[in-house]
């Protein structure tokens, strides 16, 4: 009785692990609609300036961007700023009469999380290709992209993230390209800031998970490289936690017992979970450091924040820009306003353009004809001729300077290559089609839990 | 852009002030000496370097008013007092290594220095060089910051204290799983969202409504309870009544599980939302904050009080009828389905409570908190002998135990499947638990 009642709940377990392989399918032919606070509304069903396709039209017809940002999971908080980025950019698109003479379309699609790559990214990324976009904005997680990427590059598709900082993703794909700067050169930053701030102990609290073990392996170097130690977290420690650990006090009194004097949290979305852990244990905060990824305002259920230090990667765009994006996520998120900050957003605006003036200077919406005119518009004049070779990062000659889209349209128009300056002041991207420079922000948390921007640092990778 | 301009401005002046060869070399681009100046607000630029450390005393604290002096590699120097905040920060025009002295004179009482000069090696243009002067000692007034537990042995109790709190709140949760696997035969997955329930409705509650704590967490059962009421009416009842088979029952509560995790993250959103807006220190013998020795307390009261009510009332005893034999039960005048609505009913009060709890011990509940516990609660139930009631207590403190204190030398991903392990050990040594009894075969 008791041997085959033993094998009945293995059936049973068998059967349990089939149906949920089953139920994990059927949910993904459902794209996921969540809306975290802060973004209220799907981001599809809310850009009348650049609408969603009609029947028949594809990137056979008119420029579409499937954009493929969070609207969920770890990163949902940096979400509404990338899609009031590209918003934005699509409005000014289409307001300078749309790309290759006609209106460009959206798709929206979650990306989701790392964490759900079988239920949220994978089904989503296979909706965009199935729909033929010219060109796909996203992801923001680096593990995310890393998921979908074959996918996407056997289906020759144009992959522009807006946030993807892994140094795993450099020269991942032809069809793959990213304005943000790499983690490495973050890292360079934040780790100098920290030794410069007097401290020689660190601990780093890292999240299991691409983007964070590599950005974690950057900060150390540059830390080990300056004289100070990593004490807890670092390379090969096995002391990462798992991305859906809910359980922090037993971790911040492992990484408190080895005496840190600053503490890196290396984390996303738990961040919200490992502050409070660490304010319980009597942690100062004007000595812990935050990465891009979590670098947003906070509650004060947290703690007090104020001195807490942390860098992303970007320039702090404008307060003019800023005005405009939150004008844009008025009108198009029902009234809602971007309240966690503008990290991203200068990189998804400067995408979208540099993307639509390649498919004009192509005079094609295809991903497989405009994906070569990338480079140069970046200013990466090289690129065309030299394949394989790093492309110049001295301003290139021959290019025509524009600084918005309506400009580099009337250039393109007048029979002239364009080279795109955008907000982000990147460099040109490189054979590995990461930027050869750009901006890493240092900033200080406020008394009222808000980053503030203190410097911006223009450094090559 | 302004601050950008008034920082150049400022380190012009500056610049004007230190000397004149200075200006000579920015204006002479052949030579390669450049210059070092004073930069309280240095700027690192293609043509400038900051070169920046904080002296700090052996307990962490700044150490002001100290003077620093840099040399850079054409032999040009400049001198600064450390800041309130300990810092000295200087602008360089020139790659390559600077010396940055100390003058130990400047070192308030109390602080000594063991080699005053270092070298801030490779100094490169754009970037923001840090330099690293080590203290000892120090001076009157410097507080120490040491927290966090400064042996190993403090290191093993904090784990353990903290591995004893995780039983026990899984102790709460589980329970309830044994006990509806104890009457109805059903592994039921969706418990996990029972708990993740409690955890958001203590949030609505709590944060959204401002409530007093307690009231919410009572209020969090109560809607917990409400929803296992419903649940049994409206689900399992109907199919109990089909005669669907256990396996069906158990995918059922899979799409239930799934169902109502989407469903949380629809609501909710994916981000983690605290119960309470109060930060506690951590403190007492066993190291926790006060909310953590209330749950413990509070887990231990309604832990014995369920344990009495199942086996000093005649409800309780009915209930272990059911769980023993059904059709002896029913043939002895119990009127099962009322048993089973009232076990589905408490069960998932106690899930609340324990979700209530958990989001008050941990800074937070998301929408896959439950999922998270899901598999740490079967381990508990299946190792304290799977349908008794006292078995889940054991079976969720040894394995709310065991993860915590792997924790400390296992990787943080492996941590849970050491309890897991230790289940599949203890069951081929013990195939009916550590407290269950064995089945008579035939």
């Amino acid at each position: 009785m008791s041997t085959l009642s033993s094998r009945g709940k293995a059936v049973a377990g068998a059967a349990g692990a089939v149906a949920l392989a089953l139920f994990l399918a059927a949910c993904s032919s459902s794209p996921s609609s969540s809306s975290p606070s802060g973004s209220t509304g799907a981001a599809g069903a809310a850009l009348p300036a650049a609408s969603a396709p009609a029947a028949g039209e594809d990137s056979s017809t008119n420029f579409v961007l499937g954009t493929f940002l969070p609207l969920t999971g770890q990163l949902a908080s940096l979400g509404p700023a990338a899609v009031a980025g590209a918003g934005e950019a699509l409005s000014e698109i289409n307001a300078a009469g749309g790309v290759n003479g006609k209106p460009a379309r959206v798709i929206s699609v979650d990306s989701g999380d790392a964490t759900a790559l079988q239920t949220i990214a994978e089904p989503n990324i296979k909706k965009l290709i199935s729909s033929k976009v010219s060109a796909i904005l996203g992801a923001e997680s680096s593990g995310v992209t890393l998921d979908v990427l074959p996918t996407v590059d056997a289906a020759g598709i144009v992959m522009f993230s807006p946030a993807n900082t892994s140094d795993a993703l450099t020269g991942a794909s032809k069809w793959y390209f990213r304005d943000p700067v790499p983690n490495s050169v973050e890292g360079n930053v934040l780790g100098a800031q920290i030794v410069a701030d007097g401290h020689t102990k660190i601990a780093i609290l890292t999240a299991s998970e691409a983007y964070t073990t590599n950005l974690r392996d950057a900060i150390q170097k540059v830390l080990e490289s300056n004289g100070a130690s990593v004490t807890y977290g670092g390379t090969g420690k096995n002391q990462e936690f798992s991305q859906t650990e809910t359980n922090f006090a037993p971790i911040v009194s492992a990484a408190l017992a080895t005496k840190p004097d600053a503490i890196v949290i290396d984390a996303e979305a738990q961040t919200t979970q490992i502050l409070p852990a660490l304010a319980s244990a009597g942690f100062a905060f004007k000595n812990a450091y935050f990465i891009d990824g979590n670098l947003s305002s906070y509650d004060k259920t947290v703690g007090n924040l104020a001195g807490a230090q942390g860098t992303a990667q970007g320039i702090n765009p404008t307060s003019d820009f800023q005005t405009l994006l939150n004008n844009w996520y008025k009108a198009n998120e029902n009234g809602a306003t971007i309240d966690k900050g503008f990290v991203y957003a200068p990189e998804s605006y400067d995408a979208t353009i540099i993307l639509a003036l390649a498919a004009d200077e192509a005079g094609s919406n295809n991903p497989a004809d405009f994906v070569k005119y990338i480079l140069p518009i970046t200013g990466a004049q090289d690129a065309f001729t030299k394949n394989g070779v790093t492309p110049t990062v001295t301003p290139a000659t021959g290019l025509t300077d524009v600084k918005t889209y309506a400009d580099g349209l009337a250039a393109i128009k007048a029979g002239k290559q364009v080279h795109y300056i955008g907000v982000t002041g990147i460099g040109p991207l490189n054979s590995g089609h990461d930027p050869s420079s750009g901006y890493v922000t240092l900033y200080k948390f406020d008394s009222t839990n808000t980053p503030q921007p203190v410097t911006s640092v223009n450094s090559a990778k | 852009m302004r601050n950008l301009s008034t920082s150049l401005l400022r380190r012009g002046i500056v610049a004007a002030a230190v000397g004149i060869a200075l200006v000579l070399g920015f204006a002479t681009a052949s030579f390669a000496a450049g210059g070092v100046t004073a930069g309280a607000s240095c700027q690192p630029d293609p043509t400038t370097a900051c070169i920046q450390g904080t002296l700090r005393d052996d307990n962490g604290n700044a150490v002001a008013g100290v003077k620093v002096t840099a040399t850079d590699p054409s032999g040009a120097s400049a001198s600064v007092t450390t800041d309130a905040t300990g810092v000295f920060k200087f602008a360089g025009t020139a790659a390559g290594d600077y010396r940055i002295a100390i003058d130990p004179a400047t070192l308030p009482s109390g602080v000594t220095i063991a080699s005053p000069t270092t070298t801030a090696k490779n100094v490169q243009l754009g970037a923001l060089k840090p330099v690293i002067i080590a203290l000892a000692g120090h001076g009157t007034g410097s507080q120490s910051n040491d927290i966090g537990p400064s042996t190993t042995g403090q290191l093993v109790w904090q784990a353990f204290t903290q591995g004893l709190l995780l039983g026990l709140l899984l102790a709460l949760a589980s329970i309830g799983l044994s006990l509806v696997y104890g009457t109805t035969g059903i592994s039921n997955f969706a418990h996990g969202e029972q708990v993740t329930l409690g955890g958001f409705m203590a949030y609505i509650f709590s944060l959204q409504l401002g409530w007093n704590f307690v009231l919410a967490s009572l209020m969090a059962v109560v809607v917990g309870a409400a929803s296992g009421y419903v649940q049994d009416l409206a689900i399992w009842a109907p199919l109990r009544r089909k005669g669907i088979g256990i396996s069906q029952l158990m995918l059922v509560s899979i799409g239930l599980s799934f169902a109502l995790q989407y469903l949380y993250q629809f609501f909710f959103g994916a981000l983690p939302l605290p119960v309470t807006a109060d930060i506690q220190q951590i403190g007492g013998p066993l190291y926790l904050t006060p909310s953590g020795y209330w749950s413990m307390g509070v887990s231990i009261v309604v832990l014995v009080l369920v344990g009495l009510a199942l086996t000093r009332t005649r409800i309780g005893r009915a209930t272990r009828a059911v769980a023993d034999n059904p059709a002896l039960a029913a043939a002895s005048g119990i009127d099962n389905n009322r048993i089973i609505r009232l076990v589905w009913t408490v069960s998932m009060g106690l899930a609340a409570l324990s979700g209530a709890l958990y989001a008050l011990v941990n800074n937070g509940i998301n929408w896959s908190t439950g999922l998270s516990i899901l598999l740490l609660m079967f381990a508990a139930v299946t190792l304290g002998g799977i349908g008794t009631a006292f078995g889940a207590l054991v079976g969720s403190l040894i394995i709310g135990i065991v993860v915590q204190m792997t924790g400390i030398i296992l990787p943080g991903d492996l941590k849970y499947a050491t309890a897991l392990l230790v289940l599949i050990v203890i069951l081929i040594f013990r195939p009916q638990g550590i407290l269950g009894r064995s089945q008579r075969v035939g």
